[in-house]
């Protein structure tokens, strides 16, 4: 273990030289990107712009190496295989693929909660308005909490695949995977794992830990808009098939059939992101080299001193449960008799980037009995104590202004 | 702008009649005060667009917002709630109090912001409407107003065409009828003890456009529009006496109107 210092690491990541003034606290939404990914994307550009996997050409096979190189180096920062892995566009896309290409005839049902982020739980919700799937959700309640009572009650010999996240978007806490997928598995059921706000944050391991798909974001985790990986357990991978088809998906096309890679590439339809995922391969370098454990650590003594300055200023009522060694980074709080779009506009004013809304999970944040939404501060390695003291100073003021 | 106005005034009205509807009158008159930000901010802004481009990205949205409103659409790009930050965000350090007082009372004070803008926009139209009538924002008192017209179509400042003494006799340098009335002039001046101030016309844009102004009375009184010579004018009264005049007619216009 290293001890690692937000002040450090902001050297690495060329916004701060130009908005010396920002203090980001939105790193859920997406994070900020260190030089060494800009100049890996750049460097795509500018020295080998080609296409992989089609041409023969020199250029086009430095491409293949650098594309394939990425896709090695993501799945193995989770875990998993470089076969395992599909590039997708974000999180969302990888639920998408799961949801559309999942093998739904045997069985229906599918669990998830009401804490899940839109993009978990609207693709199913279509496929359960055209009857291809029913959904059941474990509700949490206004503490933010799941038993695993609640989740034996849910899963049963019905139930076809367990949509959970890893690490929540809107109260910060994790879910009990271990158990979850456990019970999953024990009744003859699979499980998606939503790793977007999981995958950035703390070691993650798909083998070991058993899941059966992983869907995250590379701009959450230091890397460029745009990529983001979907693994899947290999048989279910060559088993399930495409959702969106073009050049790069086959292996025979007839006028009137068409005969479909078997590998994850058939997920992977038409000319890929080749500068976002060398991008994101850069960015998972990054943190390699400060190592998950160290992160996490890190993360966990901003998320401490954060729970501490929030719970120092009057007015403010801070969401889901009581804080503890499980809690992320990423708290939800209002102020008292302030909407939540004015306290962050306040905060923007001495440059503190926070996120208000819903955060794209309206039942999460009804359940939490906040359907106008609330504030939402979320760390990262680059973040600062100092930081934290002065959000937590101007914060302050803000809440005199409401008293 | 007008018929929406106009609409939620009567809106208000037939509100205000159903006590019931209370609550929904409270709702109309924030939804009000809303459109009222947005009115200011796109004035404001879209004056300050003209010299900064910083600004152009807030008249836009502005301008947007009044639109939508204008047309019955929901207009959801807080931009009152960005201005509000804006202003209490600047206060809050300076001055926690002004900026907790002017956070509670955005709406109304937005509101109080609106009448003035609106007065004010009345009053300029109303100036303006002087300006390029009678020649001076306010024909009353030229010397208040900061324009007025010269003969030549340009505008000048109104401190050299102040008329300083209470009476004023506007002539022609070469006008039979202005030297032929001198010995007159001179011997009511004596008589009565006033002073006119004499102004020469032909050669000078500055007495033509202060004349220009008097052109009302000049009218009114002589019947003739245009640039009489000589003209006298009681700036008190604001009466005019045109023309070759006998001693007894100027002196007793002098001592009407002194």
């Amino acid at each position: 273990m290293i001890e690692m210092d937000g002040k450090d690491i902001k050297k690495d990541f060329p916004i701060f030289s130009k908005r010396p003034e920002l203090t980001y606290f939105d790193n859920a939404c997406t994070t900020l990107k260190p030089k060494q990914v800009i100049d890996a994307v750049v460097s795509y550009y500018s020295d080998y712009s080609a296409c992989s996997g089609r041409s023969g050409h020199k250029m086009a096979k430095e491409v293949d190496l650098k594309f394939e190189e990425s896709r090695a180096k993501v799945a193995k920062f989770v875990g998993a295989n470089a076969d395992e892995l599909v590039w997708t566009k974000n999180t969302t896309e990888g639920i998408n693929i799961v949801a559309n290409s999942f093998d739904f005839s045997k069985r229906k049902k599918v669990v998830m909660t009401n804490l899940e982020h839109h993009s978990a739980i609207l693709p199913f919700q279509k496929l359960s308005e055209s009857g291809r799937v029913t959904l059941e959700f474990v509700s949490a309640g206004s503490d933010g909490t799941i038993s695993d009572e609640q989740w034996k009650k849910a899963i049963d010999s019905e139930t076809a695949l367990v949509v959970v996240h890893h690490s929540n978007n809107s109260i910060g806490t994790r879910s009990n995977l271990k158990e979850i997928v456990k019970l999953a598995h024990e009744k003859g059921a699979l499980a998606l794992v939503d790793g977007a706000q999981g995958v950035p944050h703390c070691e993650v391991n798909f083998k070991r830990e058993n899941y059966d798909f992983l869907a995250f974001s590379a701009h959450k985790m230091l890397g460029p808009t745009g990529i983001g990986g979907l693994v899947v357990k290999k048989d279910l991978l060559q088993k399930m098939p495409p959702f969106i088809v073009g050049g790069g998906t086959i292996q025979d096309v007839k006028l009137d059939y068409t005969e479909y890679l078997k590998t994850n590439h058939k997920f992977e339809p038409g000319i890929q992101h080749y500068s976002g995922a060398i991008g994101f391969g850069a960015a998972v370098d990054y943190l390699s080299k400060l190592g998950m454990k160290n992160v996490e650590a890190y993360e966990h003594k901003l998320a401490d001193k954060m729970n501490e300055t929030l719970n120092s200023v009057p007015g403010v009522e801070i969401y889901g449960p009581e804080f503890s060694d499980k809690h992320g980074a990423l708290f939800s709080f209002n102020i008292k008799g302030a909407k939540p779009h004015e306290v962050a506009l306040l905060l923007d004013k001495p440059g503190i980037a926070v996120r208000s809304g819903v955060f794209c999970a309206q039942p999460a944040m009804e359940a939490m009995g906040q359907k106008d939404g609330a504030v939402r501060a979320s760390l990262y390695i680059y973040n600062t104590e100092q930081e934290i003291e002065f959000f937590g100073e101007k914060l302050g003021k803000i809440a005199q202004l409401y008293r | 702008m007008v018929i929406q106005l106009g609409l939620i005034f009567i809106n208000q009205y037939l509100v205000i009649i159903d006590y019931y509807k209370f609550s929904y009158l409270f709702n109309l008159l924030k939804g009000v005060s809303r459109v009222v930000v947005c009115i200011i901010a796109m004035f404001v802004f879209g004056f300050l667009a003209i010299f900064s481009a910083k600004y152009r990205p807030l008249a836009k949205d502005a301008f947007s917002c009044v639109w939508l409103k204008l047309t019955f659409r929901p207009c959801d790009i807080k931009l009152d709630e960005r201005i509000k930050a804006g202003v209490v965000g600047k206060l809050m350090d300076k001055s926690p109090g002004t900026a907790k007082f002017v956070n509670k009372h955005f709406e109304a004070i937005s509101f109080v912001f609106t009448i003035l803008l609106f007065a004010s926009l009345a009053y300029s139209l109303y100036s303006l409407y002087n300006f390029f009538v009678f020649g001076s924002c306010d024909p009353s008192d030229p010397s208040s107003c900061i324009l007025t017209v010269l003969t030549n179509g340009t505008t000048t400042n109104t401190t050299v065409c102040t008329i300083t003494a209470d009476f004023a006799e506007f002539y022609g340098a070469e006008c039979p009828h202005c030297i032929k009335m001198e010995p007159t002039i001179a011997k009511v001046e004596s008589e009565t003890g006033i002073k006119f101030e004499k102004l020469e016309i032909w050669h000078n844009e500055s007495n033509s456009a202060l004349m220009k102004i008097h052109e009302p009375e000049i009218l009114r009184d002589c019947g003739i529009n245009g640039f009489p010579t000589p003209t006298f004018i009681s700036i008190k009264n604001r009466v005019a006496l045109c023309g070759e005049v006998s001693e007894e007619q100027l002196k007793a216009f002098v001592l009407k109107n002194k």
